[in-house]
């Protein structure tokens, strides 16, 4: 009966948004108050309805309904509770109702907050967000369903995919699905502003918190999506180039273009036709990143998350380049920009070079996902682009856009004199080239990791520089003390400041990324006691455990850390097998060493047997930096929390101007 | 006598090549040509993957060496085996040569755009009016103005 319901609450779901699509766009061709709200109701009916189907599959799951097709291949009774709540989004069923559900919180979320200022711009806005969900819900509907029952139950489920069986895989999938998904809502204002006719700053405005959450999410679920990569598949690295990490890093880099982009909007009115293929782009490019991961068009690693739905995302993204397209070129007209322009060397010149290298990125990032394609299709031979492309061509773009962090924020809105250059250049360059020299003293030889060390050193100095300069101004003139003008600078204007914060956190992350100049790889084989070295460490084999638990046999493989002859520690890479499956299938358990230096990352690959003796192998890894990379996250995190927490003041201002 | 026969043998000796211990480094040079098929990491070049197929490559590569091969013929001999798929990257010959081309050519021609859109500006001469701004992020914007005019100061 459950399963039914669930069902018929997917479809009540459909029908409903379907309703929302038809009345908030005749409202904003009609401006009928009573249409209006009663697309709000029914946007906010349908995110209900697909939040009582979540939690109704979330019930099918927990109390193991091994009737229904999508529980019983991916959950068991003797799965983790926690991983039984998770394993709903494992699949392709349920992490598209999971994507549904995101959407319609978001519709529903977004229409709560514009209920302040209706008109059409919010209603057009709503009917198109609609439209998506109303996609999304057909396919689950028709497709995908997920409460689709077996004519008889089984006793016991095939399992979760013992791949995802990990805490980082419960977060990765909601938050990539936040980002592709938010990334609809000033897509949806953008195309609204033009349906409605009302050209001006008022949808970037209205949508700035909303395009910032999304790329964060989209950031951070890419970030988790390498972690996982990271201790779960054992190849050593959190990001392969993959077309599946790809297809999110592109509407990422675009989203990031826009960010920046939108500025010039919103302070000069210029730009305007600009931002609105930006965020075009970078919607589309959303689901076109869903098109390229479930259809299967290019081969990846990421191969479970296939199926015959891909198409339909395909015509969904010509869909909405037709649409888009189409809106643009009819309101041309109406999207002259204002030109205050004065000088190249400006705040204006610089947010157009960071776009150029952004959407350069975007382009060379896209170029080498399709290329096998398109030279198969051509050429008729298969060809790999994998790492050394995506390494040879994207390094120096990332490079000049780190430079470019440094540089952009410090140029003068019109015009940078040479002095202003000079004042704020030199101490920041000259930390730079310090940071440089330093690197080259320790023996860095790559030209590309000198200047990244170089670049980083700047934009940090710029950084610094930039809070000094402001909490001394402040301290002067409201007599506060430097720490106290530090921190209500920063409260102050969060915008501003916590963008500076997210800037020293992708700092953080480019350190990291650095530290892949100078990986070391190892695999041995070691008997009993045997020792190996790798860089300045040795391991010592130590032995193997056995243990049989309720869901896996454990193999743990225990090495002695040993650096200078003194004993660090120890580490237990291992192996679990779910003996269970039919497939037997085995996962590896890498053991990780981290420090601010480097990891020293182990992975077990079984035994083996040598000359009559049995030997363990195990792959070895010396990975340096990489625990700056997470930091780095952690940092962009705190700049993002900063840079969207609500202002009272600027609230205040609005309430007033509302209340006149 | 001797010496006749002695000095045509030193040559012939001379001859023989000496096969000196293929090292890591000349195995890795060939490794980074080619792409690890395994089809479980993300197609790394052979010199940094350290999975078993990469291992038994490694151990191919090294015996092609030590039989004389040079680097060039193992990657095409890697090639005729397995088909252009095997390189590690996009050969820089025929149609593939688009895949290194395209990014630069983006660049340079999206830096074409962009200086010419900034010449169209320096061209139009505009009132400087402040975009239409609204009331909402007024107070914001006029502390942007006043910071920025305290720094010019």
């Amino acid at each position: 009966m459950l399963p039914q319901f669930g069902n018929f609450l997917l479809y009540l779901a459909l029908f409903i948004s379907a309703y929302a699509v038809v009345a908030a766009i005749w409202a904003g061709k009609t401006r009928r108050v009573g249409l209006t709200l009663s697309a709000e109701r029914a946007v906010a009916a349908s995110f209900v309805l697909c939040l009582a189907a979540m939690g109704i599959l979330e019930v099918l799951f927990l109390t193991d309904r091994f009737d229904v097709h999508y529980v019983a291949t991916h959950s068991s009774r003797d799965l983790h509770t926690g991983y039984k709540f998770t394993a709903v989004w494992s699949g392709m069923q349920g992490s598209l109702l999971l994507w549904a559900l995101i959407l319609s919180g978001f519709i529903f979320f977004a229409s709560v907050k514009t209920r302040a200022f209706r008109g059409p711009l919010a209603s057009y806005a709503t009917g198109i967000m609609s439209f998506a969900q109303v996609f999304f819900l057909a396919l689950i509907c028709v497709h995908e369903n997920p409460f689709l029952t077996l004519p008889r139950a089984l006793s016991d489920g095939t399992g979760m995919n013992p791949l995802l069986v990990h805490p980082v895989m419960a977060i990765h999938p909601p938050m990539l699905y936040h980002g592709y998904v938010g990334f609809i809502v000033p897509y949806a204002f953008a195309m609204a502003a033009l349906l409605s006719r009302q050209i001006d700053e008022e949808w970037i405005r209205t949508t700035r918190r909303w395009t910032l959450l999304a790329w964060f999410f989209l950031g951070t679920g890419q970030l988790l999506g390498g972690k996982w990569a990271y201790v779960v598949l054992g190849w050593g690295g959190y990001w392969g180039w993959d077309p599946v990490e790809n297809a999110a890093l592109l509407p990422w880099l675009t989203g990031t273009a826009f960010l920046h982009s939108v500025m010039i909007q919103e302070k000069k009115g210029m730009l305007r036709v600009w931002n609105m293929v930006l965020i075009i782009a970078t919607f589309t490019l959303c689901i076109y990143g869903t098109f390229l991961t479930r259809s299967g068009v290019v081969s990846s690693v990421h191969a479970f998350a296939q199926s015959p739905i891909g198409p339909w995302f395909g015509v969904l993204v010509v869909l909405i380049v037709i649409f888009s397209a189409f809106l643009l070129v009819s309101r041309l007209d109406l999207l002259k920009s204002q030109t205050q322009y004065e000088s190249p060397i400006s705040r204006e010149g610089g947010f157009l070079l960071n776009n150029l290298l952004f959407v350069t990125a975007t382009f060379a990032v896209f170029w080498g996902v399709m290329f096998p394609v398109i030279s198969e299709a051509v050429t008729g031979d298969k060809i790999t682009v994998g790492p050394p492309y995506f390494n040879t061509v994207m390094v120096p773009i990332g490079l000049l856009l780190l430079g470019l962090t440094g540089i952009g924020p410090l140029l003068a809105w019109r015009r940078t004199s040479g002095k202003s250059l000079r004042k704020h250049f030199t101490g920041s360059g000259i930390f730079g080239l310090i940071c440089g020299a330093v690197a080259t003293a320790l023996g860095v030889r790559d030209i590309y990791a000198i200047i990244s060390f170089l670049f980083c050193g700047f934009v940090t100095g710029t950084i610094i520089a930039e809070f000094h300069r402001g909490a001394k101004a402040r301290g002067s003139s409201s007599g506060e003390s430097y720490p106290v003008a530090l921190l209500n600078l920063t409260r102050r204007n969060r915008r501003r400041y916590g963008g500076y914060i997210i800037h020293f956190g992708v700092v953080l992350l480019f350190i990291g990324f650095t530290g892949n100049a100078f990986n070391k790889a190892d695999q041995v084989e070691l008997k009993y006691m045997e020792s190996a070295a790798i860089g300045p460490y040795t391991l010592t084999y130590e032995g193997i455990t056995e243990s049989v638990n309720p869901l896996t046999a454990d193999i743990v493989a225990q090495l002695g850390v040993y650096k200078r002859g003194q004993r660090l520690g120890t580490m237990w890479p291992h192996q679990k097998v779910y003996y269970k499956r039919q497939d037997q299938q085995s996962t590896t358990e890498v053991a990780i060493r981290s420090n601010l230096r480097e990891d020293l990352y182990a992975l077990y690959q079984g035994i083996d047997m040598r000359d009559g003796e049995e030997v363990a192998l195990f792959h070895l890894y010396i990975n340096p930096l990489v625990m700056w990379v997470w930091i780095g996250a952690w940092v962009i995190t705190i700049g993002t929390i900063i840079v969207m927490w609500p202002d009272k003041r600027e609230k205040r201002a609005i309430s007033k101007v509302r209340v006149a | 006598m001797k010496t006749a026969i002695l000095i045509p043998i030193c040559f012939c000796l001379l001859a023989i090549p000496i096969r000196a211990e293929i090292t890591k480094a000349q195995i890795d040079e060939v490794g980074e040509e080619l792409a690890c098929l395994c089809g479980d990491c993300p197609r790394r070049p052979l010199d940094e993957c350290v999975c078993g197929y990469a291992q038994r490559q490694h151990a191919r590569i090294k015996s092609l060496l030590t039989s004389g091969q040079t680097p060039q013929a193992i990657v095409d001999a890697y090639v005729r085996e397995f088909g252009k798929e095997v390189l590690a990257k996009p050969p820089a010959e025929g149609f593939n040569l688009a895949a290194w081309v395209m990014p630069p050519a983006v660049l340079l021609l999206g830096f074409l755009v962009v200086r010419r859109v900034l010449r169209s500006w320096s061209k139009t001469k505009v009132p400087a009016t402040p975009a239409t701004r609204s009331v909402r992020d007024a107070p914001y914007l006029d502390r942007l103005e006043t910071e920025l005019k305290e720094r010019e100061t």
